[in-house]
């Protein structure tokens, strides 16, 4: 029996995927050769101490961290690059469209061309704060959302507007704030009912935070800024949106409807 | 890939995050004894099992779902460890391992002391050698599996294998690990 053949037997063996007729052929050759009595025994050894080598427990919280990491990433991704990754990653995903991809990117540069050249591009100095009225179509998701209600909070130096809007089992939060540094906005969401999707800062800058539930703006900077958080429903019932706004010594709260029937009712 | 991990997926690229904790749930303990074998440290394992749950997440767009997701995020916790490895070149001179911790008479330190010795020879094979050990023995992973994530041939998978199996044992014997 060559070499090879001898190594195959025994591993399969020990590994325990040998049909009878191999098993067979390995107890014949092990009472025929001390040799190979004494390489089985070898290899068995290897097969017992890796087998005593037990798998560890993974490190307390690194499910959490991940979590944890992936919503900042999320939260910290400005809106232009999040809705144009979105584009990117649905052409990644279907190999289908990978050939049109190229021609996509082809055509959208003609239109923008002849958008340039013929004047009807819109000429948007900084960022698109007009309130929403009625409908407002989500950047990345051709959804439609239709607004069902909307509160402002007025501070002694800014204000904040806060919408909710709905499409489906969609829900839109649309923070718009104008608030001096050092004001803290938290807006909080029943997890059993709304799960985050993303969100979308039109102005860097900001500490902004997703949790489970929740999130947070902490304004560090001047001017005027603009949060959108998606959430996708995941329960029937629920509670309002809570918003929570402390600035210096002011405290404002809120609370705004989400659609759902409420927790109870 | 299974229904239910189907599933996992769309919910994953529909923005749940909650499905891609149901994923992390499934695979962090492999996928951390994984790297932890391959890289031989339990600080470096849970940052490499990190990054691979992150790089899963972000390029779950481009996950090509005709494969099996598994094999996947193996491919992706193998090269990660071997990535560190060749950063991080300082590998413990194995006579000094072995010699440091004979100590203390107490079974439970004689099973600490085996589990040492046996990763400290894990260490002594190259990165070629270990990962086959690693994912037959520690992700128990089948011959065909193990093709699939490191894109090679079965038959070399075997090959490799056998001769993983066969160096680990002169490790043993040259350090006189003896197991009953």
């Amino acid at each position: 029996m060559k070499d090879r053949e001898r190594q195959e037997l025994m591993n399969d063996q020990l590994d325990g995927v040998a049909t009878p007729e191999e098993s067979e052929q390995l107890k014949q050759l092990l009472q025929s050769s001390e040799g190979a009595q004494a390489e089985y025994r070898k290899l068995g050894q290897v097969f017992t101490a890796l087998s005593q080598a037990h798998s560890e427990e993974p490190p307390a919280g690194l499910k959490q961290d991940v979590l944890r990491e992936i919503r900042l990433r999320s939260a910290a991704s400005p809106a232009r690059e999040g809705w144009l990754e979105t584009i990117v990653s649905a052409f990644r995903g279907r190999p289908a469209f990978r050939y049109a991809y190229s021609f996509a990117a082809g055509a959208a540069l003609g239109v923008l061309a002849f958008a340039v050249i013929s004047g009807s591009v819109m000429n948007r100095a900084g960022i698109d704060l007009s309130p929403v009225t009625g409908t407002m179509l989500a950047p990345s998701e051709g959804t439609i959302y239709r607004r069902i209600s909307s509160r402002e909070f007025k501070l002694r130096e800014g204000h904040v507007l806060v919408e909710t809007l709905l499409a489906k089992d969609k829900l839109l939060a649309r923070l718009t704030l104008d608030a001096p540094a050092g004001t803290d906005l938290l807006l909080e969401f029943d997890p059993d009912v709304w799960g985050a999707l993303a969100v979308r800062q039109e102005t860097a800058g900001n500490e902004v935070m997703l949790g489970s539930g929740r999130l947070s703006v902490r304004i560090q900077r001047l001017g005027q800024s603009q949060y959108l958080l998606y959430l996708a429903r995941r329960g029937p019932a629920g509670s309002p949106l809570r918003i929570d706004i402390h600035c210096s010594d002011e405290t404002v709260h809120g609370e705004l409807d989400t659609g759902a029937p409420r927790t109870g009712s | 890939m299974n229904e239910e991990e189907e599933e996992l997926l769309v919910r994953c690229l529909d923005g749940d995050g909650g499905a891609f904790g149901e994923l992390i749930d499934r695979y962090q303990r492999v996928l951390f004894n994984v790297s932890l074998r391959m890289v031989g440290n339990r600080e470096d394992a849970r940052d490499i099992t990190q990054t691979v749950f992150l790089k899963a997440y972000e390029n779950l767009g481009s996950f090509d779902r005709k494969h099996r997701f598994f094999s996947w995020v193996y491919r992706i916790t193998i090269n990660e460890s071997l990535n560190h490895l060749c950063k991080n070149r300082r590998l413990e001179p194995l006579d000094e391992s072995f010699q440091s911790r004979e100590t203390g008479p107490e079974e439970e330190c004689a099973r600490s002391l085996l589990r040492d010795s046996i990763q400290a020879a894990l260490l002594e094979l190259t990165p070629d050698y270990r990962q086959v050990i690693v994912l037959r023995h520690f992700a128990q992973l089948t011959y065909q599996e193990m093709s699939g994530v490191l894109e090679v041939p079965e038959k070399t998978v075997k090959s490799r294998l056998y001769t993983a199996r066969q160096l680990l044992g002169d490790i043993f014997s040259k350090h006189g690990i003896r197991l009953s």
